[in-house]
């Protein structure tokens, strides 16, 4: 048992490694633009983008938005370096630009800082959110701020339930069963294709 | 590799630990169109000594200007901080709460300094009915040397907080030269040759007490006052004084500044603090009779914050500076109605409304802001309002002019016992002083109705 969850552990980890390559860095930088705009919109807003800080850093040691925060960084940190590798399936890594396919020295200590440095955004961008106050647009009720950066990490959450979720506990489930013959690409294409459920009813 | 285990597992432990402290009132989700019950929040801090101001919000929950928007909006009672760190401490769960549109309050100048930072940190309007210290609108760092009042709002230091609007008139100069202008018609130096003053200030001793106690926040209400009282000269007040003293009640005491009293036998004092001082001193004054003087010997002038009816008990004349303008609810309008009737059933020793006019006006202020927003429902738009229409702000009875945040068109009143020169009476307006000071006039419905 102890030498089959040491091979599911040695799996998942050659499975994260292939991810991690040049576009990471990419999404890093997208996402951060995205947060930086986020931040010029909220300033133009009228309220202090420095207070929003402090504000985010003082109720961050209340605990407050800290799990948001952690599970931005574990996201961006395992399961996006897991999704690029994912991609692999349908293209494979030798047929990627240079850019987005290459696994330069450093890529790792980059997307990790990276990716503190953006869920530090997300702790901050609930802030500027709650610090704006809600207002009431046409019968709807919405925060006056609306952080596109958060807005996309809020609809990240079905995506997660729905798909990443689903292919981690299959693969973790067969693996443990037989570590040998599980292979996460096989798992994840079974998941996002439902391939097993047609099969079936075929 | 059992380091890099190591690490992994406090990595993951922390994380752990971390997501376990996660509070989950943080960010709430707006509510559903669907939702019915979904209101915005009006906090009001009613003063914490009296039930007046919550006399004045019951009463504006009953208009028709605020029936009109309750579909939208609360009004949320919270218990007045007395103290600065416990300001602190509401203006921080407030700035969280996304659900709040805007703050009445605090009560005290010092609470209502220290919590306007936070709230202006969040865009929430605020509207101040009873803080008149002109360190209350102002940003500056508390813990430096504090600006003179005059540097305030002219240099980029010492901006206005944006979003905060007072409605009594600021102490400096209004409430100080009420002061001046009463004490000049009690020693009767305001109409008299200048040559005459230095006669009368033998006869006419006056002794300036100033609290400032820092604990509680007394001294950014008093400090300005007291500052401007003993340092702009006027001929026919400064001449006059004759003691000048401080005291922070965590270092001072009051028996020394009776014994101080007893010692310069002041003809009359003014007295800039609290009313729980105030009430502290006259005792100690009154129980060491018989070494000093008597009651009846000294005639008080005091700041607003002592307007308090158990003061007019002591056998002291004492004459009270204050912004509440019984003309503000003597019309004939439905909402004034609405509150001469609230406080007719809930204080029945009163004759009339006083400290709880300036809290109806203020929730009927924001009632007429908020049917302004309807569309958008948020504080930018309420701040907006506040600001474009800060020339006519309707209240119970009388148009707020407030620019920049300063409340530009009122009057100081002065509130007495005294009767034919003897005190008695309960505390009614005697006098109202003009903008400036220069001219004092009786009110007309002033009646001499000695009780003993």
């Amino acid at each position: 048992m102890a030498m089959a969850s040491g091979s599911v552990a040695k799996a998942i980890n050659n499975y994260w490694r292939s991810g991690i390559i040049g576009g990471l860095i990419i999404i890093d930088a997208v996402v951060l633009s995205l947060c930086v705009l986020d931040s010029i919109r909220f300033a133009l807003s009228g309220l202090s983008y420095g207070s929003a800080w402090r504000v985010a850093v003082e109720e961050a040691l209340e605990g407050r938005s800290v799990v948001l925060a952690i599970a931005v960084f574990a996201f961006f940190l395992f399961a996006l370096p897991m999704v690029m590798a994912l991609l692999f399936v349908f293209r494979p890594r030798e047929h990627w630009p240079g850019l987005l396919g290459g696994q330069p020295q450093g890529l790792l200590s980059a997307h990790v800082f990276l990716s503190f440095v953006i869920s530090l955004f997300t702790a901050a961008a609930v802030t500027m959110e709650v610090l704006s106050g809600w207002t009431r647009q046409q019968g709807v009720w919405r925060y006056s701020f609306v952080s596109l950066w958060l807005s996309a990490v809020f609809l990240g959450k079905p995506a997660y339930v729905a798909f990443i979720s689903p292919i981690i506990r299959k693969f973790v489930v067969r693996a443990s069963a037989d570590p040998r013959a599980t292979k996460l690409k096989e798992v994840a294409v079974e998941v996002l294709t439902e391939d097993n459920i047609e099969r079936r009813a075929g | 590799m059992p380091v890099r285990r190591l690490s992994l597992a406090v990595l993951l432990l922390t994380f752990i630990l971390l997501a376990s402290c996660d509070a989950p009132d943080w960010h709430p989700q707006p509510p559903s169109p669907g939702d019915s019950d979904a209101r915005l929040k009006i906090e009001l801090f009613p003063s914490a000594s009296g039930s007046a101001s919550k006399t004045g919000a019951d009463a504006a929950l009953k208009t028709p200007e605020f029936l009109a928007i309750n579909k939208y909006v609360v009004v949320e009672s919270q218990p007045d901080p007395d103290n600065s760190e416990d300001a602190v401490r509401a203006a921080i769960k407030i700035l969280s709460d996304p659900q709040v549109l805007a703050v009445v309050g605090h009560s005290r100048s010092g609470t209502t300094r220290a919590a306007l930072p936070f709230y202006a940190q969040a865009g929430i309007p605020v509207l101040m009915p009873s803080a008149t210290s002109p360190y209350a609108l102002y940003n500056f760092a508390e813990h430096e040397p504090w600006p003179s009042v005059d540097r305030l709002g002219k240099e980029p230091a010492y901006e206005r907080f944006p979003n905060a609007f007072r409605l009594p008139p600021s102490d400096v100069p209004d409430q100080v030269d009420a002061i001046r202008a009463t004490t000049k018609k009690l020693a009767r130096t305001d109409n008299v040759p200048l040559a005459k003053i230095d006669s009368i200030k033998i006869k006419t001793k006056v002794m300036i007490i100033c609290e400032t106690t820092r604990r509680d926040g007394s001294d950014v209400y008093t400090k300005p006052m007291c500052d401007s009282l003993r340092k702009k000269n006027d001929s026919r007040f400064s001449p006059l004084i004759a003691s000048y003293r401080e005291i922070d009640l965590d270092t001072g005491d009051i028996y020394g500044i009776v014994t101080e009293v007893h010692a310069v036998k002041p003809s009359l004092i003014i007295l800039v603090g609290y009313s729980e001082f105030a009430r502290n001193l006259l005792e100690e004054l009154k129980e060491r009779q018989s070494t000093g003087g008597k009651m009846s010997d000294y005639t008080f002038i005091a700041s607003e914050a002592c307007f308090n009816p158990d003061l007019a008990q002591f056998g002291s004349n004492i004459y009270v500076t204050s912004s509440i303008d019984p003309a503000a609810v003597r019309c004939d309008t439905p909402e004034a109605q609405v509150l001469r009737e609230e406080v007719k059933d809930k204080e029945r020793t009163k004759s009339e409304p006083t400290e709880e006019s300036f809290t109806f006006d203020a929730l009927l202020i924001l009632s007429g802001a908020v049917k302004d927003c309807e569309q958008t429902l948020n504080r930018e738009c309420i701040t907006r309002y506040l600001e474009n229409n800060h020339l006519v702000l309707q209240g119970a009875c009388q148009k707020y002019f407030i620019e920049k945040g300063e409340r530009q068109n009122a009057k100081y009143m002065v509130y007495s016992n005294a009767c034919n020169g003897r005190a008695g009476s309960p505390l009614q307006p005697v006098w109202s002083v003009e903008k400036g000071g220069e001219q004092v006039h009786g009110d007309g419905k002033w009646k001499c109705s000695q009780s003993n």
